[in-house]
């Protein structure tokens, strides 16, 4: 008997608990399902969100490259060595070390190797005999402080999703002291900018600007055939960016556009100005890059009259010849390839080898 | 002991001769494969190089070769002269009877003309000479087979399924005609609307 007094009450209790359970499963799927567009919307990222994290990445990327050649440094040159100049960035990095004999010593890292540094250059910003007396230790460097300063241009509206091309420490006569400066390209208005900041803190440093420029005025068209005028774009590209490897080189009537192997762009103009562009992206990249010296830049005009004879094209196809010089993104040999722009696609190419003899062509 | 100690010795001198046969072989390998040899390379006339192997048919990457061939020499090709006379050789090559003329001699092509009829006409003449070499093939068969039900000294068993190819033999025989004469239909056809 009190087995049938406990167990109707029992009964009724889990049966209670069990239609209360799936009352509630089912409530709770209903909600979840009449929530879940209205999550999908609130949670979908936006593009800006999406360069944001990706900015916060390529961050991250930078600060672990550091942090290797931080300790390539000391590996080589034992402790704690004294440094001049050092620049980094995702993909290479370079140092003007001061030796304890006062030498100072070149060095180039890119990935897990260190590179020839010849036809490179990293000048510091004082001269060199200020830089030696200004030589810093490397650990003086905190990646702390770097990071905070990150945080804080981030944090500004319309910062977070710039990107950092470079960083660099060295003695800065403005300012008489050790500053690091980031070199910023902005994903909303697409300028680049140099940002001084201290090494050992983060906070900015205000470096007394240079004299204003001159109102900008419509530069003057300089030329109707960028072909016939690397020398002049190459020469420009080596004054704002002194050591950077070249990636890929795009030539033709109208344009110029570099590509380093840091995936930085520039972009040569008619008017003979040199702008910097958007960074490169794609996956058509070798990141060992090249350098200017590993092309025949002489054997340009001869090209497009031997891929229109290799290729059998008309004569009047010369004149259209656009050149893309790079090397494949598993960093293959680097070809220059001669294309006939005024075809549809396909387009008939000719590939040349960088001292300009014929490879093979598309036809 | 003296077969004791000649046997290792004639192994050796086979070896030896062994690997000099397939040095010889190797270079007479690499000398076939050379498009020019390496003694002429200092008088080539690059023009004239370039007319010869435009005549041919060659693809532009045949001065690849010639720059492989003369590397040892230290002679590089001039490449210009080369692409100037292969473009007059190309022009002689790609006249529409030659595509009809090269594919029934069964050459290749290497799509080197910008005419497109000539590579139509050329694959049309080469499926005309395969077709024409597959009947020649199955009637060489047949009179194989043929000969050996004549001979008397096939057993009876064999000349029995001697019999029976030949009879696949004639069946296949039948339809590569067919393909012959559509083949050669074909090509008549482009010839016409060519004018070639």
């Amino acid at each position: 008997m009190s087995a049938n007094r406990t167990s109707v009450p029992a009964g009724a209790a889990r049966r209670a608990a069990i239609i209360a359970l799936r009352i509630g499963l089912v409530a709770a799927g209903g909600a979840a399902l009449y929530a879940a567009p209205m999550l999908a919307v609130a949670q979908s990222p936006s593009v800006a969100e999406i360069q944001a994290r990706e900015a916060r990445n390529a961050d991250a990327r930078i600060l672990a490259a550091f942090e290797r050649f931080r300790q390539a440094l000391a590996a080589r040159f034992g402790g704690d060595p004294m440094i001049a100049m050092v620049e980094f960035g995702e993909s290479e990095a370079a140092a003007q070390v001061v030796r304890p004999d006062g030498a100072r010593e070149f060095v180039i890292r890119q990935g897990e190797r260190w590179m020839g540094t010849e036809n490179r250059k990293l000048e510091p910003w004082a001269g060199w005999t200020a830089a030696a007396a200004h030589a810093f230790r490397l650990s003086s460097i905190k990646s702390a402080a770097i990071r905070t300063w990150l945080d804080g241009w981030r944090s500004v509206p319309g910062q977070a999703t710039d990107f950092v091309m470079k960083i660099e420490f060295g003695y800065d006569p403005a300012v008489a002291k050790v500053v690091g400066k980031a070199r910023v390209g902005s994903m909303t208005t697409g300028r680049i900018a140099y940002v001084a900041f201290d090494p050992s803190g983060g906070q900015p440093v205000t470096v007394a600007a240079a004299p204003p420029p001159p109102a900008p005025k419509a530069a003057p068209r300089r030329s109707d055939d960028l072909r016939r005028d690397f020398a002049v774009a190459l020469a420009a590209l080596r004054k704002v960016a002194p050591a950077g490897r070249l990636g890929a080189v795009r030539i033709d009537r109208r344009e110029i556009e570099f590509t380093m192997a840091d995936r930085s762009t520039w972009r040569f103009d008619a008017t003979h100005t040199l702008k910097a562009g958007p960074r490169y992206d794609g996956s058509f990249l070798c990141e060992q890059g090249w350098m200017e010296t590993d092309v025949d830049w002489s054997k340009l005009a001869e090209l497009p009259r031997n891929g229109v004879l290799a290729a059998g094209l008309d004569d009047e196809d010369e004149a259209h010849a656009r050149f893309v010089v790079d090397r494949p993104r598993d960093c293959g040999g680097l070809a220059i390839e001669v294309i006939y722009a005024n075809y549809k696609t396909p387009q008939p190419w000719v590939r040349f080898d960088p001292r300009g003899q014929l490879l093979r062509s598309s036809r | 002991m003296i077969c004791r100690t000649s046997a290792p010795r004639l192994a050796t001198l086979r070896a030896r001769l062994a690997a000099m046969a397939a040095l010889v072989a190797v270079a007479y390998a690499l000398a076939g494969c050379a498009t020019i040899p390496e003694d002429r390379c200092p008088s080539v006339d690059w023009t004239a190089q370039g007319v010869q192997d435009g005549r041919a048919g060659h693809a532009s990457d045949r001065l690849v070769k010639h720059r492989e061939a003369c590397a040892g020499a230290r002679i590089a090709p001039d490449e210009r002269a080369w692409l100037e006379g292969r473009r007059v050789g190309l022009a002689e090559y790609c006249r529409l009877p030659e595509a009809v003329d090269h594919g029934l001699a069964g050459r290749g092509y290497a799509g080197v003309c910008n005419d497109p009829r000539y590579g139509r006409l050329h694959a049309a003449a080469r499926r005309v000479r395969d077709s024409r070499a597959k009947v020649t093939g199955i009637e060489r068969d047949i009179a194989e087979r043929r000969r050996d039900i004549a001979d008397g000294n096939t057993s009876d068993i064999r000349r029995d399924i001697l019999r029976g190819q030949v009879r696949d033999l004639e069946g296949q025989r039948l339809r590569a005609r067919d393909a012959r004469g559509d083949a050669e239909r074909a090509l008549d056809a482009l010839r016409r609307e060519f004018g070639a």
